[in-house]
């Protein structure tokens, strides 16, 4: 008896441990589905053409990256993060694409597309798609894809975050609101290979829009009324250079050459997983020891070391990061007190103390790099709205405490104690630390400093509900506009609740002004209000920065964010 | 006996449904809303997306329709982590992989921080006691992190010899279930010996001995067993924490376990996660306290269950 009752305890103990794996051992292979099985053959009815699956002979590269942790979503429409378009760029294609120029560079070219005309008035593009285009199933890319995949992206049931991008599609802003259909926006199919667009006005950089991770071509027969079509492999069916064959979520997921993709031969490595984890010290780890190829993320003490024995690289971002002020209050509702802050601080030890990484100081709200949509470069031809040279920090100081005193408020007296807000993370502590300092020493200004979770400081920030807040912005095309338009009365990025007449009419103006010269001349003009008003004091703009193992070449990337791998090769 | 699991079962259904309620409740009171982000959306656009996840509704009623689903088996769909993927299929994927790591884990706590207790208290004073103390207090002490980083630099990086990411092979098992299990090895081995302490000083012991027992017996099958039950104690809910994952011991080694969606589903005000993964943990918690409680009494019969000290 005594014996039994020992083998029962026994029994039960080990069922408090042992016997819990039984219920988990099998099952944990939901994202390691085999590869969909490919049908070489294809159907009649969208195309007409017959698939072939291509020819490739092995490049003997199987690239290994980490770009982020799990994305939040690979769904075109709804994606709006950096990582989230990688993947999405790399399994479907726009009409346009990012190509490898130069060593990193990229430009956009012909993607789907093979040909395209702009009607006069600047309104009406007319593509023309490829003949040998056809989904990693088989089945010939048509122009009704384009439309099904445009109009998700604007119908209101998708609630995509990125539906805004095309507002300058016909209808676009009326079927958000849900005034009209997503049927009537200004896309149609004029044949199986012709999509045309029509615009409600002019856009310079749309051209540049064809690429964009949020337009691509979309199946309606496999997307509709499947919302998690993009979970399993046999579903997430694209267009474009690679297909994702496994998905082992929190783990990796892994794409390999798409058969059926135009340029299927020239396609680099045998094989992309992107890893996915969330720790920058596992990253490092990972990439030391050859897990990982290429990480874009690494613990911010190691930047200085890595940086300076070359196996850290750096790539310039069109992205601001800046203190932004809420203008409606007082102290600063007084302009002279929002100069007297901005030029107090010292860009140049930020970054060459703090962000470590080769950013620019900022000496103006949009970055370097980026095009006026006329040829030129919008920051060489701007200028600089002050100086940045370390020499001049102590005059520009001197010039603070000026404008301070002529605010009423000579060497900090009487001033109230303000709050600074930023997001939880240890960079952007340090950067409010130093600003708190610097205004501190330089003009006798104290600051509280607070921070919030994220999704409660969009919310704050959002509201106006504090004094300075930390403010930043990446572009999402390659044009001055996609920065200035944040200041435009009742914008959702006003975080500064700031308003000028002039300024949203010189917005308006530049936004169907088609003559390029003029549009680029108002956008400089709004840059010099919004600047010599002080709404915001950008502190540097953004870099990239990744780090590659030494057999790997041939990646490239775009200044909005984005690594390319389809290309990459071994050395 | 049957009685008293229906009495048991009503009380752990209780307890969930309250655990479920107040985490509604104080989840919802966090400023924020999951839907905004950088990109500024339309206030259409978030009004869309609350009715599409039934946000738009009074409280009580999102709570009362969250409930009621939960009970038809449907805990929802992810709206941040993993956008519309369903709640119990996360779950389902990835408690299997925190229980692996986590079973071996507790294993190898229980297995050496038992028998490291014992010989601490056999050896009362002695220097081995003082030795292990010190490594028992290091242990809890230091936080998880600290040791899971520490492993992954000598043996993953500097020594290369065991793989730093996922959980490919046996290898990948090794650094991981160290750092998940050394905090509780260490407790274990602790409240073992201060229990152990205690049992040899009672009468019955000392009959033992004067009996003539060998110290071997007295300390195995005397005294080890009266002094198990805090142990079991420690060892029931802990558990349920270990095998539903150590979110610092994941992050670190990349493994695609469950911890990481109790404590990243919160900065991202993914509610259904937030639920999903609350009551599942309260649930498997509550299953625990009710092993620990029959392991009672087959260690001691004298403890009479649903009696007494109910």
């Amino acid at each position: 008896m005594r014996k039994s009752k020992k083998i029962l305890a026994l029994a039960m103990a080990l069922c408090m441990t042992v016997g819990l794996t039984a219920c988990g051992g099998n099952n944990n292979t939901t994202g390691n589905t085999p590869p969909a099985a490919n049908t070489p053959t294809t159907t009649a009815s969208a195309g007409g053409s017959t698939a072939t699956p291509g020819a490739r002979t092995a490049t003997g590269l199987d690239l290994t990256a980490c770009i982020a942790s799990e994305p939040e979503t690979i769904d075109p429409s709804l994606n709006s993060s950096v990582d989230g378009a990688t993947y999405v760029m790399h399994v479907f294609e726009g009409l346009m694409k990012y190509q490898k120029v130069g060593d990193t560079d990229s430009e956009i070219v012909y993607g789907q597309a093979e040909s395209h005309e702009v009607s006069d008035d600047g309104l009406v593009y007319t593509f023309h798609l490829r003949d040998d285009i056809y989904w990693s199933d088989g089945v010939p890319v048509t122009a009704n894809d384009f439309v099904y995949g445009w109009q998700r992206l604007v119908d209101p049931n998708t609630a995509s975050d990125y539906c805004y991008i095309i507002d300058m599609v016909k209808n676009s802003t009326k079927i958000q609101s849900g005034e009209l259909q997503p049927s009537e926006l200004g896309i149609v199919a004029l044949d199986e290979k012709t999509v045309q667009i029509t615009l409600e006005s002019p856009c310079v950089y749309f051209m540049e829009l064809g690429a964009f991770a949020s337009l691509m071509p979309l199946r309606k027969d496999i997307v509709e009324g499947n919302d998690s079509w993009t979970f399993d492999p046999a579903t997430y069916v694209g267009n474009g250079c690679y297909k994702m064959t496994e998905w082992e979520h929190d783990s990796y997921i892994k794409m390999v050459p798409n058969e059926y993709y135009y340029d299927y031969s020239a396609m680099g490595p045998d094989s992309i997983t992107w890893r996915l984890m969330d720790d920058a010290n596992a990253m490092l780890a990972a990439w030391r020891n050859g897990e990982i190829d290429f990480i874009n993320d690494m613990p911010v003490d190691e930047v200085q070391t890595l940086l300076a024995d070359g196996t850290l690289k750096v790539l310039p971002q069109i992205g601001i990061y800046a203190v932004v002020y809420q203008v409606q209050n007082p102290p600063f509702d007084n302009p002279l007190v929002r100069e007297a802050l901005s030029l107090a601080i010292d860009r140049n030890y930020i970054c060459e103390n703090i962000t470590q990484m080769g950013q620019l100081p900022a000496t103006a709200w949009v970055p370097s790099g980026v095009g006026d949509g006329n040829g030129g470069d919008f920051r060489e031809i701007g200028g600089e709205y002050y100086s940045v040279a370390k020499e001049d920090y102590e005059a520009n100081c001197e010039k603070a405490r000026q404008l301070l005193a002529e605010a009423g408020y000579p060497g900090g007296e009487g001033f109230p104690v303000i709050s600074y807000l930023y997001n939880t993370s240890d960079n952007h502590k340090k950067i409010a630390e130093a600003v708190a300092y610097m205004w501190e020493s330089e003009l006798g200004i104290k600051t509280q400093l607070s921070n919030q979770d994220w999704n409660v400081f969009l919310q704050t920030r959002e509201d106006g509900d504090f004094e300075a807040a930390r403010h930043g912005w990446v572009a999402d095309y390659n044009d001055s506009a996609n920065f200035l338009e944040l200041w435009t009365t009742g914008n959702s990025n006003n975080y500064a609740q700031w308003s000028n007449e002039e300024y949203d009419s010189l917005i308006a103006g530049a936004v169907t002004e088609t003559d390029l010269a003029k549009r680029a001349e108002m956008l400089h003009q709004a840059e010099d209000i919004v600047m010599s008003e002080n709404i915001a004091a950008p502190l540097y703009f953004y870099v990239d920065k990744y780090m590659l193992n030494d057999r790997v070449g041939n990646v490239y990337h775009t200044p909005m964010g984005y690594f390319f791998f389809m290309e990459a090769s071994l050395k | 006996m049957i009685k008293y699991c229906a009495k048991r079962l009503v009380v752990a259904a209780a307890t969930v449904l309250l655990i479920a309620t107040i985490t509604f409740l104080l989840m919802n009171a966090v400023p924020g809303s999951p839907f905004l982000s950088e990109r500024g959306q339309s206030p259409q656009v978030i009004a869309k997306l609350e009715a599409k996840y039934g946000m738009d509704k009074p409280l009580i009623i999102q709570l009362k329709n969250y409930l009621v689903s939960f009970a038809q088996g449907d805990m929802g769909v992810s709206i941040k982590m993993q956008k519309n993927r369903e709640v119990s299929g996360i779950i389902a994927e990835k408690f299997p992989v925190s229980v692996r790591v986590g079973v071996i884990a507790l294993i190898w706590a229980v297995i050496v921080g038992i028998p490291l207790g014992c010989l601490a208290a056999y050896n009362r004073g002695k220097w081995i006691d003082s030795l292990l103390r010190i490594v028992t207090t290091a242990g809890v002490a230091v936080p998880g992190f600290v040791i899971a980083t520490v492993l992954l630099v000598i043996f993953g990086v500097v020594l290369k010899v065991l793989p730093t990411t996922g959980l490919d092979s046996w290898k990948n098992y090794i650094m991981p279930c160290f750092s998940l299990g050394f905090y509780p090895m260490c407790y274990t081995a602790k409240l073992t010996r201060s229990s152990m302490l205690d049992a040899i000083n009672q009468d019955y012991i000392r009959t033992a001995r004067a009996k003539g027992l060998s110290t071997s017996k007295i300390i195995f099958k005397h005294a080890l067993r009266n002094s198990l039950i805090p142990v079991v104690t420690y060892i029931g809910p802990l558990t349920a924490y270990v095998i539903t994952g150590g979110f610092v011991v994941e992050t670190v080694f990349s493994i695609p376990g469950l911890g990481k969606y109790f404590v990243q589903s919160i900065m991202n005000k993914d509610y259904p996660i937030i639920m999903g993964t609350t009551i599942f943990l309260s649930i498997l918690l509550v299953f625990m306290m009710f092993v620990v409680d029959i392991v009672y009494k087959l260690i001691d019969p004298r403890i009479q269950l649903g009696k007494g000290g109910e």
